[in-house]
Order: structure tokens, then sequence, then C-alpha cells
């Protein structure tokens, strides 16, 4: 005898539509439709489709738009190279992405600017990858970086990046080597 | 006496140990997440200066089935390396249907999700040996349900026997942004629960309020705050300011305002 396909709950249910926009288009053009295909629970079915589908876009764009701010606030030097850029760029990396454990605004920040890097942007400070990715792993062993550069009036210089986490804290020195 | 304080932020480290800081700030809460990779002998020493509340962000109270085990174990740890008066969640979910959104989301008012939050609230109250307070949230998804908001919580609050951590901004932002009264909503609340406050600036754009944590408290919101000190047995008021990096001149003056504002009442009693 098969089992019985997994209804899932309201709560379940939201959190799917608040983390997918495909399904949120699908909600919003048939609620009762999308709501069965997800398999929502009979009982809750009733309270889920009267959803409002602008308040669902709205809810979801304020997650990420939070995640996009703790992003932002670890890598400065990168949002500001690439501008409007990195919101767009964030934005579409954020609906695929959803990062768990405690370390996740690392993670978020970490998983973007290597994205970026590979999608061979330019703009990408090294220095904050290297920090955001120690930070994401937090490992108890310091790490040293050499030759990244820092673009200082205009001109690049190589640097020496020291990270190390003291007391939970991560800390990051980068002194520009004079060559 | 009504104890006023800040959110404790990790660029702050310096300065909260000084003799200038103490003057002005008479508690700390410290959000729980930020202290999960061991920093207890930090815990330690900012308990010697400043009465320490605890405050989680991820414990997803109202996802239904159990409690993360490992995360709750984490959360009663560090109340204890703070030596927590109280603990506080939220009103809320931040994961569920196998992902994690990673900030907080409205829940329905149903009898289900009330029961969900009860068993949640208690278990993280006897885990971590302290009361416990939950928080009103923003949203800008309105959840329907068999109660309204204000049933749901008192009833939340007494089956739970927990406090409630009024977060005054939240309150304003949702009132403007779903068209209600504040007042009405307090009068239907049970005040007596009110242990502690959130408060801090909001921001409007794209015809909506926010909750960014990093503007000026705003003269409607302090307003809304001189009325819930009035009807409420507030114990601590808590600046929830977020800017990085942190900004000291500014938090001092609004912890001024606050204290202004706390004594304002204790001299109408």
């Amino acid at each position: 005898m098969s089992a019985l396909p997994t209804q899932i709950d309201y709560v379940s249910a939201i959190a799917q539509l608040l983390s997918n926009i495909t399904l949120r288009r699908a909600f919003r053009s048939d609620p009762e439709v999308t709501a069965r295909k997800m398999q929502v629970c009979q009982h809750d079915l009733p309270e889920l489709i009267k959803l409002n589908a602008d308040a669902l876009d709205a809810q979801a764009d304020v997650l990420i738009r939070k995640r996009l701010h703790e992003t932002a606030q670890r890598l400065p030097m990168t949002r500001a190279a690439l501008g409007e850029e990195f919101d767009r760029r964030f934005s579409a990396f954020a609906e695929q992405y959803w990062p768990t454990s405690h370390r996740r605004h690392d993670l978020d920040a970490a998983t973007f600017a290597a994205e970026l890097i590979q999608q061979r942007v330019q703009g990408v400070c090294r220095t904050e990858l290297n920090s955001v990715r120690f930070a994401a792993r937090k490992t108890s062993w310091p790490r040293i970086h050499l030759g990244a550069h820092v673009l200082r009036r205009g001109r690049k210089h190589r640097t020496l990046q020291l990270l190390y986490q003291r007391r939970g804290i991560v800390h990051n020195w980068i002194i520009r080597l004079a060559i | 006496m009504i104890d006023v304080g800040t959110g404790y932020r990790a660029s702050m480290k310096s300065w909260i140990r000084s003799s200038d800081a103490r003057k002005q700030v008479h508690c700390l809460e410290i959000t729980a997440e930020h202290f999960f990779d061991g920093s207890d002998d930090l815990l330690h020493e900012l308990r010697q200066d400043y009465p320490l509340f605890v405050h989680g962000l991820g414990l997803s109270l109202g996802t239904p089935g159990p409690l993360d085990a490992p995360t709750l174990e984490r959360f009663a740890a560090v109340a204890d390396a703070a030596d927590a008066k109280w603990v506080s969640e939220h009103i809320a979910f931040t994961r569920a249907g196998g992902v994690d959104l990673g900030h907080l989301n409205p829940v329905p008012h149903t009898r289900a999700m009330l029961d969900t939050l009860v068993e949640h609230t208690r278990q993280v109250a006897q885990r971590c040996c302290r009361p416990i307070l939950l928080e009103n949230i923003t949203s800008h998804l309105p959840i329907g349900g068999e109660m309204d908001e204000t049933d749901f919580i008192n009833e939340l609050c007494h089956r739970a026997d927990c406090g409630l951590l009024l977060d005054v901004t939240n309150l304003f932002i949702n009132s403007r942004n779903h068209d209600f009264d504040p007042i009405v909503w307090l009068d239907r609340i049970d005040t007596a629960r009110i242990t502690q406050l959130h408060i801090v600036g909001y921001n409007y754009h794209d015809g909506c309020y926010h909750d960014s944590h990093a503007a000026r408290i705003q003269n409607d919101v302090m307003a809304l705050l001189s009325i819930v000190l009035e009807r409420a047995p507030v114990q601590a008021v808590i600046l929830e300011r977020d800017d990085e990096p942190i900004l000291i001149d500014p938090i001092m003056d609004e912890l001024k305002r606050l204290e202004q504002a706390v004594e304002c009442i204790a001299h109408t009693d």
C-alpha cells in the first residue's frame, strides 16, 4: 500500500510561499489550485487561500531587504563599487539561497561574494570576501592572506590580511605593503 | 524603578565598559545568537557591570513540531553565562516547511497555534530556569485566525504564564500599516503582563512604515511609549539601534530622552 502524500500545515505553507517567487506568482493566479498542489492540509486550506498576494510579496520583499542590509554591512566596499547592481544581484541570489544556522548573515555574504567572483563581476573587494568567509566558518585558527588588493585613492596596493577569532569576535587586520 | 538600557552590539565593546556608558546605560540586552560561538567570558564581564537580558531571534516558537534542541541548548547556555534576569523571544516563526527564512514572520491567531506557542514558551522557560517574555513583531502580511491579536496574546501569556515584551515601535508601525488605533490595542491587552519595552525610530518609504532599527525615535512613538509607561508595570526599556558601525552620541542622546520619559511618569505617580 503506497504512503499518503505528506500534507503541510499553514505555517509551512506560508514559509514556502515567502521563499519562492514562482510559487507566489502561481498563488496570485489561482490560490486554491496552488494550495492544493502544495498539498496544504484540508483544515488549513480555507484560511491560506484568503491570504492577500500583494501582502505576501510585501512580506517576502522585507525578508530579502533585511538580508540585503546585513550583507551590505559585511561587504560595504563591494557594495560601494557595484552600486545598485549589488542590490539587484543580491535580490536574485537571495531568492535561490536560504542559509541556515545562527551564522546565516555571514553565510549569505560569503556565498554571495563568491558567486560574484565566479560570475566575474568587477569590483568585489577580496579582503571583504576573505573576512566573511572566515566569519562564516568561525574556525579558531587564524588565517593570513597575501596579495589581496585594496583600491585606495584610485591605486591598488598589495596587502597582508590577518584574520583571527578572539572571545567569539572576528578580528580583521589589513596591512598595506609598501612594494 | 524602570531601568533604561540598550541592545548590546559587538562594536560597542570598548565604550560599554567606560564610566560614561555606565552613567547612562542601566541594563543591557544580549542577542543570544551573537554569543552562540562561545564568548562566555565576555558575558561574565558584562554582567559585572549591568543586569543582562537575553533575547533570542532563532528559536522559532511558532514552528509546529518540536523546538530545535541544539538551538535551545545554546540559548540556555548563553542565558546561564549572562546570568540573565529574564529571557525573551518572539510571537513568530523564522523557519518552517523546510526553509529557514532568517527573519521573523507572523503566525495565525488560531487555537492550534496558541497550543504550539504555549508549549514552546513553557519549554524554553523551564530549560532556562528563568522567566520568559514574548515580543510582538511587525508584519506586512495580515494573517487571519479564530481570534484577534490582543485576545491571542492575552491568552498566550496567561496559559504560558509569561510576560510581554512590548515593542512600542512595532505596535506603532503595525497600527499605521494596517490602519488600527494603537490606544484601542492597549485598551484590550493585559497591560499587567508588560514587563519590558523595545523602542527605536521607524523609517517611512514607498508608502509604508518599516522597522529599520536605525532612526531617531520620532515624537509620535515617544508619545505612545509614555502612554504605555502610565499603564503598565514596566521594569526595563531597551533602545534597539542597529547602526553599523554603532554611533555612540545618538545612542546617548536617545537614552537621555528615554530617562526623561521614565522620570516624567515617576513624578506623576
